[in-house]
C-alpha cells in the first residue's frame, strides 16, 4: 500500500449538518421577509439591511484580525445577528444607526464573552434594546410602505387600517368639539399642538422607535408628523374640516402627541418618559394618503403612520388581514406574520429550530391574551388574540430570537420553560406595562435565565433512577 | 404493540446493499496466521505451544488466564513459527502466537453431545472450553455471563442480532444461513435457566427478510420468539436493546442480569451450539469487508488468525487506494494505521473508504444547538460533559453522569459544530476508572 492511512477516532461518519449550514438555512428562512421588507419600504431599506449584515461581519472579523483570534467570519453566525439586526431597525433610519447596532451586537455582546456560543444574550436582540435606548427618536420613527402583498392604489393600507381603528380611537380619544389640549410631560418634554378647524390629529411614536401618525378622517384626511433626530420628536398635524389626527410618541425618550380637536380646539401631546422629545400636531388637507415626514439628518423623507400595536393597546381592532400580510408600518422585517410564519416553519420542518420555543411561546402569550381580552370584555377577544400575535415583534421574535441556539436552553424541557417565561413576560409586557412591546424585552430577560433553566432541567441519565440522582 | 425502540438515537447511512445480498464465502487464511492472547475482556490466554510444535485445527494453543477469560485454538494445521509481541486492532501491542499454516486442515475430532444429557454445568463447562466469548465486539467471556448469581432472575436471553452498525451485513448473512443453528444455539442457552425465561431473536426493521426466515425457524418451538425493532443506531447495543425489547434500563453499575437479561450476539449463539452440540471450539467467525474501497463487498467465513491483508487479497484488493480503513463499522470502529492485524473472535468486519469522510471536517465552538443531547441514547448532555472534560473535573464528570457514556458517537455524529464530544467523554471515562481502580489497591 503506497499511500498512508488516516487515523481519527470514531465515528467516522458524521451527519450533514454543519454550523455553517445552520446560519445559512436560518438566512434563507429570513430572505422572504427581508424581500418584503425591500419591496415594501424601498431601497433604503435594502441599504439598511444590506449595512447592518455586513458591518456585524466586518466586525466580526476585524475584532479577530485585532485580537489574533481564528477567523470564523465563515460560520455565517455574525450575518445572521447583522441581519435580524437590520430587520428590527426602522424603514427610513439612518445607515449608521444599524451599522452602531452591529458593531456592538458583535464586538461587545458575543466577543467580549468569548465568541460565538459564549454570548449570553442574543446578539441581536441586546443591540436592539442598546438602540432603542440610543436613539431612542429614530428608532421609533416609523413608516409605511406601500403594501406589496394587498395592492394599494390610493390610500395607503395605513389609511385603512386607521379607518377601521376608527371607532376605537374615537371613544378613547374623546372627541369633541372644544376640547383642550393636555399635556403629559414627564420629562423635560415639550409638545406643541396645533390644529386647524375641525380636525383632530394624532401622531404617535412607539416603543422601538415608532413614529405613527394615525389619520382619522371622515372625508379625505392627512396627517403629518414630523420627528426629528435624537429624542426629538416632532409631529405636526393639519386637517381639513371633519378630519382628526392623532400624534403620539411613546416610551423612552419617545415624545407622544395627541392632537384631537374639533372646529377651534386644541391638541393634546403626550409624552411619556425621557427628555428632549418635542411634539406638534399639523393637519394637513391632502386627499392623498397620510404623509408624515420623518427628518433623519435632515436627510430622508417618509409616509409614517401608527403601528398596530398602539390600537391594540387600547384594546382597538386592526385590520387582521393587513396584519397578517404585513401591510402595516414597522420594522423592515417584523410585518409580515405570513412570510415569517414561512420562514419559521421552514426551519422547524428542516429541525434547525426546536418547534418547542415558538409553539409553546406564541400558545402561551395567546391563552394569556384571549383570557385578559375576553376579561376586559372586548367584543371579539378570539380577534383580538390574532392581532396580538400578528402585530409588532411578536413572529419574529418567536421564530428567529428566542429560538437562537446560544442563548436559549439545551434541553427540551428547558425550552419548553424557557418558551413559557417569554410567553408570560411578553403577556406582561404589552397588556399591563406601559410599552406597546415586549418580546425584546422579555425574551433578553429570558436568555439570562438560560443556565439556570439548563440547570434546572438537566436530564437524568438513562438507567438512574430519580431517587438515587437526588441522593 | 407499539414500535420495539428507545430514545435518542441516529440514522447514519446503512450501506447494507452493498454486502447483504451475497452468499458468505470461504476463504483461504494465508500462509501465516496470527493469533492473539487477548482477545476477549479478562486476563489474557497463555500460550501452551512452543516453537516449533505441530498443531492441529482446533488443538488449545492458549488457555484461560483466569475465571474471566478465555482459551484460543488453532483454526489451521501447521508448525508454531513464533511466540512474540503483535499489534492489535488498536494499535496496542499483545502476545500472539504464530503459526504457519501447512493447508492441510488436519482437524483434532470434536466430540459431539446431545443437549438432553447434558447438565446446567456440563453445558456451561462446554461453553468455557470452547473459548466462546462475546463477538458482538465486547469478547465478554460467555460462560461467565451466562452463569450469573441468580439465574432464576433471567427472564429473557435476548439474541441480538441488530446490527445497527452501518455497512456490516455478517450477522443478516447468518440469519438467512444459518438460523437453525441459531434456534439450537437458543435453545441450549434457553436450558441454563428457568422455565419462565424465554428467548427473543431481535432484529432491526431493515432485515424483515431475515426476521420472517427465524420465524419459519422456530415456529412449533416453545420459549422462543422473534422481536422486530425500528432501525436506529446504536439499537444493538446492550442497554439500548434491553430498552426497546423489555422496557427496562441498566446503568453503567448494572448487569443486564440485573434486568433479568441475557444479551448475546448471534454469532455468539451459533458459538454456543457448536461448542455444546458439536464440541467444536470457537475457530472462525463471519467477517464483513464493504466500503466503497473494496471490489467486491461481501461476507467471508473466516478462521480466526487470518490478517486483515490477507482478507483484503481475497477479495481482489481495492479500486483505489484507500485513505481511510476501519476494524469495525463506521460508527464505533477504529482507524486502522496497519493492515497487519489479525482477525479475533470479537473483529466482524473491515470498512474501507477511499476518501476519508471526516479528512476534513473542522472542529468549531459549541453553538449549544442540543442536537447531542437529542441523539444521546443515555440521556447525558454531552456538549457540558466535553467542557467539564476539558476542565479536568473527575468529581463533576462523574456526578453528570459521564460514567454512563456508553461511546456510540452519536453525539459527535450529530454536532453540527464536529466537535470530539465522544472521544473526549470516553477518554475521561477511562481516566475515572483508572483512578477508581488505582484507589481501590
Amino acid at each position: 500500500m503506497g499511500e498512508k492511512l488516516l487515523v481519527s477516532p470514531s465515528p467516522h461518519v458524521r451527519a450533514k449538518g454543519k454550523t455553517s449550514l445552520i446560519m445559512l438555512l436560518v438566512i434563507v428562512a429570513l430572505l422572504p421577509s427581508c424581500v418584503y421588507g425591500v419591496l415594501n419600504f424601498g431601497m433604503h431599506a435594502l441599504l439598511i439591511l444590506v449595512l447592518s449584515t455586513g458591518s456585524a461581519g466586518a466586525a466580526e472579523l476585524v475584532y479577530e484580525l485585532v485580537m489574533k483570534k481564528k477567523i470564523t467570519v465563515t460560520d455565517g453566525s455574525a450575518a445572521v445577528t447583522g441581519l435580524l439586526i437590520g430587520m428590527n431597525m426602522p424603514p427610513m433610519i439612518a445607515w449608521w444607526i444599524p451599522v452602531i447596532g452591529s458593531v456592538f451586537a458583535i464586538v461587545v455582546v458575543k466577543q467580549l464573552f468569548g465568541g460565538l456560543g459564549r454570548n449570553f444574550m442574543n446578539p441581536a436582540l441586546a443591540a436592539r434594546c442598546f438602540l432603542v435606548l440610543a436613539f431612542s427618536a429614530q428608532m421609533t420613527a416609523f413608516t409605511t410602505g406601500t403594501g406589496v402583498l394587498s395592492q394599494v392604489t390610493e390610500p395607503t393600507v395605513t389609511a385603512e387600517a386607521a379607518a377601521e381603528a376608527d371607532a376605537g380611537a374615537n371613544e378613547t380619544a374623546g372627541t369633541d368639539a372644544d376640547s383642550t389640549a393636555t399635556a403629559w410631560t414627564e420629562a423635560q418634554t415639550e409638545a406643541a399642538a396645533k390644529t386647524d378647524a375641525d380636525s383632530a390629529a394624532t401622531a404617535e411614536t412607539e416603543e422601538k422607535g415608532k413614529a405613527a401618525a394615525d389619520a382619522k378622517t371622515d372625508a379625505d384626511s392627512a396627517a403629518t408628523a414630523e420627528t426629528e433626530e435624537k429624542g426629538k420628536a416632532a409631529a405636526a398635524a393639519k386637517t381639513d374640516a371633519d378630519s382628526a389626527a392623532t400624534a403620539e410618541t411613546e416610551e423612552k425618550g419617545k415624545a407622544a402627541a395627541v392632537a384631537k380637536t374639533d372646529a377651534d380646539s386644541t391638541a393634546t401631546a403626550e409624552t411619556e418618559e425621557t427628555a428632549d422629545a418635542a411634539s406638534g400636531a399639523t393637519a394637513e388637507t391632502e386627499a392623498a394618503a397620510p404623509k408624515t415626514e420623518t427628518r433623519d439628518s435632515g436627510k430622508l423623507d417618509a409616509v409614517s403612520t401608527a403601528t398596530p400595536l398602539k390600537y391594540l393597546k387600547k384594546g382597538q381592532s386592526f385590520d387582521l388581514k393587513a396584519l397578517f400580510l404585513g401591510n402595516t408600518p414597522g420594522t423592515i422585517g417584523e410585518t409580515s406574520a405570513l412570510l415569517l410564519l414561512i420562514g419559521g416553519i421552514f426551519l422547524m420542518l428542516l429541525g434547525v429550530i426546536d418547534w418547542r420555543i415558538p409553539v409553546f411561546y406564541i400558545g402561551s402569550f395567546g391563552v394569556l391574551v384571549l383570557i385578559t381580552a375576553a376579561a376586559r370584555g372586548y367584543d371579539a377577544p378570539l380577534q383580538y388574540m390574532l392581532q396580538e400575535l400578528f402585530a409588532g415583534g411578536l413572529m419574529m421574535g418567536a421564530f428567529f430570537m428566542a429560538t437562537d441556539y446560544v442563548s436559549s436552553p439545551y434541553t427540551k424541557s428547558g425550552r419548553i420553560l424557557f418558551a413559557l417565561i417569554i410567553g408570560v413576560m411578553t403577556w406582561l409586557y404589552r397588556m399591563f406595562g406601559m410599552y406597546k412591546e415586549g418580546v425584546s424585552n422579555a425574551i433578553i430577560l429570558a436568555n439570562c435565565l438560560t443556565p439556570l433553566i439548563d440547570r434546572l432541567t438537566r436530564p437524568v441519565a438513562f438507567g438512574i433512577r430519580k431517587k438515587e440522582a437526588s441522593s | 404493540m407499539g414500535v420495539l425502540t428507545f430514545r435518542g438515537g441516529v440514522h447514519p447511512y446503512e450501506g447494507k446493499e452493498l454486502s447483504s445480498k451475497k452468499p458468505i464465502e470461504k476463504l483461504d487464511p494465508g500462509p501465516e496466521l496470527v493469533y492473539l492472547m487477548s482477545q476477549h475482556i479478562g486476563a489474557p490466554a497463555k500460550p501452551v505451544v512452543a516453537v516449533g510444535d505441530r498443531v492441529l485445527r482446533g488443538q488449545m494453543i492458549g488457555e484461560a488466564g483466569g475465571f474471566v477469560s478465555a482459551p484460543v485454538y488453532a483454526s489451521v494445521s501447521g508448525t508454531v513459527k513464533e511466540i512474540g509481541t503483535r499489534k492489535t486492532a488498536t494499535g496496542a501491542p499483545a502476545t500472539a502466537v504464530i503459526i504457519e499454516n501447512d493447508q492441510k486442515y488436519e482437524s483434532v475430532s470434536f466430540e459431539g453431545a446431545k443437549l438432553e444429557n447434558l447438565s446446567r454445568e456440563e453445558i456451561l463447562e462446554r461453553i468455557r472450553k470452547a473459548g466462546v466469548v462475546g463477538m458482538g465486539g465486547a469478547g465478554f467471556p460467555t460462560a461467565v455471563k451466562l452463569a450469573p448469581k441468580d439465574p432464576s432472575v433471567i427472564d429473557h436471553i435476548l439474541v441480538n442480532a441488530s446490527e445497527c452498525e452501518p455497512y456490516l451485513t455478517s450477522d443478516y448473512r447468518c440469519l438467512m444461513e444459518e438460523p437453525e443453528k441459531i434456534a439450537a444455539g437458543l435453545e441450549v442457552i434457553l436450558k441454563l435457566f428457568g422455565p419462565s425465561c424465554e428467548g427473543v431473536i431481535c432484529i432491526e426493521d431493515n432485515k424483515l427478510d431475515a426476521a420472517e426466515v427465524m420465524r419459519n425457524t422456530i415456529s412449533g418451538k416453545s420459549r422462543m420468539r422473534v422481536a422486530v425493532t425500528k432501525t436506529k443506531y446504536p439499537e444493538g447495543a446492550e442497554r439500548s436493546l434491553i430498552k426497546a425489547v423489555t422496557g427496562r434500563e441498566v446503568n453503567s453499575s448494572m448487569l443486564p442480569a440485573d434486568a433479568g437479561c441475557v444479551v448475546d450476539n448471534v454469532q455468539t449463539v451459533i458459538a454456543v451450539y457448536e461448542a455444546v452440540i458439536e464440541g467444536k471450539p470457537l475457530m472462525e467467525r463471519v467477517f464483513t469487508i464493504s466500503g466503497d474501497a473494496p471490489k467486491d463487498p461481501k461476507n467471508f467465513r473466516v478462521p480466526v488468525g487470518t490478517p486483515y491483508t490477507r482478507i483484503i487479497e481475497a477479495d481482489g484488493g481495492f479500486l483505489g487506494n484507500p485513505e481511510k480503513v476501519i476494524s469495525g463499522g463506521p460508527m464505533m470502529g477504529f482507524a486502522l494505521a496497519d493492515l497487519d492485524v489479525p482477525v479475533t473472535k470479537t473483529s466482524g468486519a473491515l470498512t474501507c473508504f477511499l476518501h476519508d469522510p471526516v479528512k476534513n471536517l473542522e472542529s468549531g465552538p459549541c453553538i449549544r444547538c442540543g442536537k447531542c443531547i437529542e441523539v444521546c441514547p443515555q440521556r447525558l448532555v454531552p456538549c457540558r460533559l466535553l467542557d467539564i472534560v476539558l476542565h479536568g473535573d473527575m468529581q463533576r464528570f462523574q456526578d453528570e453522569y459521564g460514567m454512563e457514556c456508553v461511546a456510540c458517537g452519536c453525539c459527535s455524529y450529530n454536532c453540527p459544530a464536529k466537535r470530539p464530544l465522544a472521544v473526549n467523554i470516553n477518554a475521561m471515562r477511562g481516566k475515572v476508572l483508572a483512578e477508581r481502580k488505582k484507589n481501590r489497591k
